[in-house]
């Protein structure tokens, strides 16, 4: 029954994540028609881009990925959309119901004969079941929508760039999840986890440029949509990572007087 | 049974609960052979412990003002000896009534009555009287 | 109702002892605590003297910084002991809090989960007399209701010891005589243990066999109440003149105020030894008269002289 209170508690996060990220999702299928149309203009322009500078690097391989399909969907879908949003979701859902709130019932949850870590190991588990369907369901509607535009996308690409986004991603879960055993609201998990979330991946951009690997290069599986496999040990560390920080939160929780 | 138990009073709840069983014997209101009500649902109407109402009844059938028939209940004994306290109780009753008369002439409300009765009953707990003299 | 068995009789809570300190407060001093199985316990102590801490400790809810408290002779600081505790144990907190957002049929279902021996025979029961909506959600639910249901939730598990931190509070007399009549079925048909604080002190002189005061997260009184009703006396002495500042030697006083000609003695045992002792100051006149609880406790937790 902890799993369900635990749904019950996570559940309108976990289903306004899932209905937008599907939405967003048909929206990128439907925004590549758009882009269609100006790939013509793109061309031309293409020689003007000055690339002695960052931005226009940037900006000129922005437009070589997304001159096919697969590169469009990485570059628009999983690179931007899907992880960003995403990751707001692992800190919105980490984050919250871990320490006494009124209206929570925190005594009467620890009256029960439950150990501590066994209510919030369950409550973890929930959230990292609710975040890999987060990862997966919405990403389904590309292969299964691209029909309607007269393109395709591998099912198998779909799964491993979810696959990615979860296992990498799942640190930004598990560092809201830690706060909340020493933030009692919701809000200073949500606020600081996002916080670092961006600080890091702006980092990582000016500071790992030309560095193959990184954060966010493994959230988005760079390596794999450039055909060099998928990046295993990268995606070991980073749970390796969570998992710390989920037993570091279990520890707190285990001396914690309430 | 019409018995409001008193908290209060300094005296244990399961005394008053006797005093209120044998003063029920002795008016008639409990006849010998007549069964008590059970300790749950007395315990029950009155509020009180369990555990007091199992402690009163114990205590009567020490006394063989009651015994306890197992599996059946609690009896009234028909015995002589709650016959002479019944005889004794009368006694008691006229002395009580006269003194109560007595005082009330000399002015003293109900509520002083009641409290020179109970000082003198608590002193009487187990100690001698002592000191001094009543003004 | 226990029968004694010679000797030991295994106590359902023993606290010995017992420290706690938050920071630099120190909620706990020492305090020593010993219920028997299947007695009703009241625990009495102003606001803030220790009382849900001391609850807290035994559920292991908190960490007591020294001393031992056991629950059913298990500790109960260790994890594992304590799940095992509060299977046999069950919970009434001060606040009542529970999950607002689930509904009574959902809360029961839940709570019913985690324990085989579930009576769903009381469930109904209780159901039906406190006239608890299955549909109705927990934050919908006036204080009295939500105190019906988290007793409920509590009786229906099969519990040993059931432990109330202030059942009463903010509730009218009706629901609060409800409460009362249930408590005192349930613990004449189960054998149960029950520890309950309170700051309705008639209640607990209605129903308790024994008590612990605590003041300043020390135990100050403890004892069965049939002993401390006897045992408790207020000795008043009048005299001629002003009453002398008069010293007994005899252990068993708790106070002595002189007031004018009047010298109050409130002692908690041997009487009659303080009775001898003040035939030696000639008062005038002597009275004796019984006390009662709320006095007892006012007394004990009055600010020292």
């Amino acid at each position: 029954m902890l799993w369900y209170k635990s749904w019950l508690e996570t559940r309108w996060r976990f289903l306004i994540g899932l209905g937008l990220l599907s939405i967003v999702a048909c929206g990128a299928v439907f925004d590549y028609e758009a882009v269609l149309k100006l790939m013509p203009l793109a061309n031309q322009l293409d020689s003007a881009i000055d690339t002695s500078t960052t931005l226009g690097k940037i900006i000129k391989r922005g437009v070589a990925v997304q001159s096919t399909y697969r590169g469009f969907i990485w570059w628009q879908w999983v690179k931007q959309n899907l992880t960003q949003m995403w990751v707001l979701f692992a800190a919105l859902l980490g984050s919250g119901g871990l320490i006494a709130t009124s209206g929570a019932g925190a005594l009467f949850t620890l009256s029960l004969p439950a150990s501590r870590a066994r209510v919030i190991g369950v409550r973890a588990a929930t959230v990292l079941a609710e975040l890999l369907a987060l990862a997966v369901v919405p990403s389904l509607v590309i292969p299964l929508l691209s029909p309607a535009i007269g393109q395709s996308y591998s099912l198998v690409d779909t799964l491993v760039h979810s696959v990615c986004l979860f296992v990498a991603g799942s640190m930004f879960f598990s560092l809201a999840f830690l706060l909340s055993t020493v933030f009692s609201d919701l809000w200073r998990p949500l606020l600081i986890t996002c916080a670092i979330a961006v600080c890091a991946a702006v980092a990582e951009g000016v500071l790992m440029r030309d560095v193959p690997f990184g954060m966010v290069r493994l959230m988005t599986g760079e390596r794999y949509f450039l055909g060099d496999g998928v990046p295993w040990l990268g995606l070991l560390a980073s749970a390796a990572v969570s998992a710390s920080l989920l037993y570091a939160a279990t520890r707190n929780i285990a001396r914690m007087d309430f | 049974m019409l018995f409001r138990p008193n908290p209060s009073s300094g005296v244990p709840i399961y005394l008053q609960l006797m005093e209120q069983v044998k003063h029920s014997i002795e008016t008639g209101a409990l006849r010998p052979g007549e069964q008590l009500p059970g300790i749950r649902p007395l315990a029950e109407e009155l509020v009180i412990n369990p555990n007091t109402v199992a402690k009163a009844y114990r205590e009567l059938e020490h006394e063989g003002v009651i015994e306890l028939r197992h599996g059946a209940g609690a009896f009234v004994t028909g015995n002589a000896r709650a016959k002479k306290e019944t005889d004794a109780m009368r006694a008691g009753q006229t002395a009580v009534a006269a003194t109560i008369e007595r005082l009330r002439a000399r002015g003293l409300s109900d509520e002083e009555i009641r409290r020179l009765f109970e000082a003198e009953l608590a002193g009487h707990a187990g100690l001698p009287k002592s000191g001094g003299h009543r003004g | 109702m226990a029968d004694r068995v010679d000797g030991a009789v295994a106590l359902a809570i023993d606290a010995a002892d017992l420290h706690k300190h938050y920071g630099s407060v120190e909620a706990l001093c020492g305090l020593s605590l010993q219920v028997a199985p299947g007695s009703i316990h009241g625990f009495l102590g102003k606001n803030g003297a220790g009382k849900t801490t001391t609850i807290k400790v035994l559920l292991g809810m908190a960490r007591q910084t020294s001393g031992h408290a056991r629950v059913f002779g298990l500790p109960a600081d260790a994890p594992d002991a304590s799940v095992e505790i509060r299977r046999r144990t069950a919970f009434v907190s001060d606040d009542k809090d529970l999950y607002d957002y689930m509904t009574v049929a959902e809360i029961i279902r839940f709570t019913a989960a985690f324990f085989p021996q579930w009576r769903v025979d009381l469930e109904q029961h209780y159901l039906r007399t406190f006239e608890l909506p299955p549909d109705r959600r927990i934050k919908a639910l006036s204080r009295g209701m939500r105190t019906k249901l988290t007793l409920l939730l509590a009786l229906c598990r099969r519990a040993e010891l059931l432990i109330l931190d202030e059942p009463t509070s903010g509730l009218d007399p009706a629901v609060t005589e409800e409460l009362m009549q249930t408590l005192v079925s349930h613990v004449a048909s189960e054998a149960m243990t029950v520890f309950f604080s309170s700051h309705q002190i008639s209640e607990v002189d209605q129903i308790a066999d024994a008590i612990t005061i605590i003041d300043r997260g020390r135990a100050v009184v403890s004892g069965s109440l049939d002993d401390l009703r006897q045992q408790y006396r207020r000795i008043q002495l009048v005299f001629d003149n002003d009453a002398p500042d008069a010293a007994f030697s005899s252990p068993g006083v708790v106070r002595t105020r002189r007031s004018g000609r009047i010298l109050t003695v409130l002692s908690s045992a041997g009487a009659e030894r303080i009775l001898d002792e003040s035939r030696a100051l000639n008062p005038i006149s002597t009275d004796v008269v019984p006390v009662t609880l709320k006095e007892i406790f006012l007394e004990s937790v009055a600010a020292e002289d």
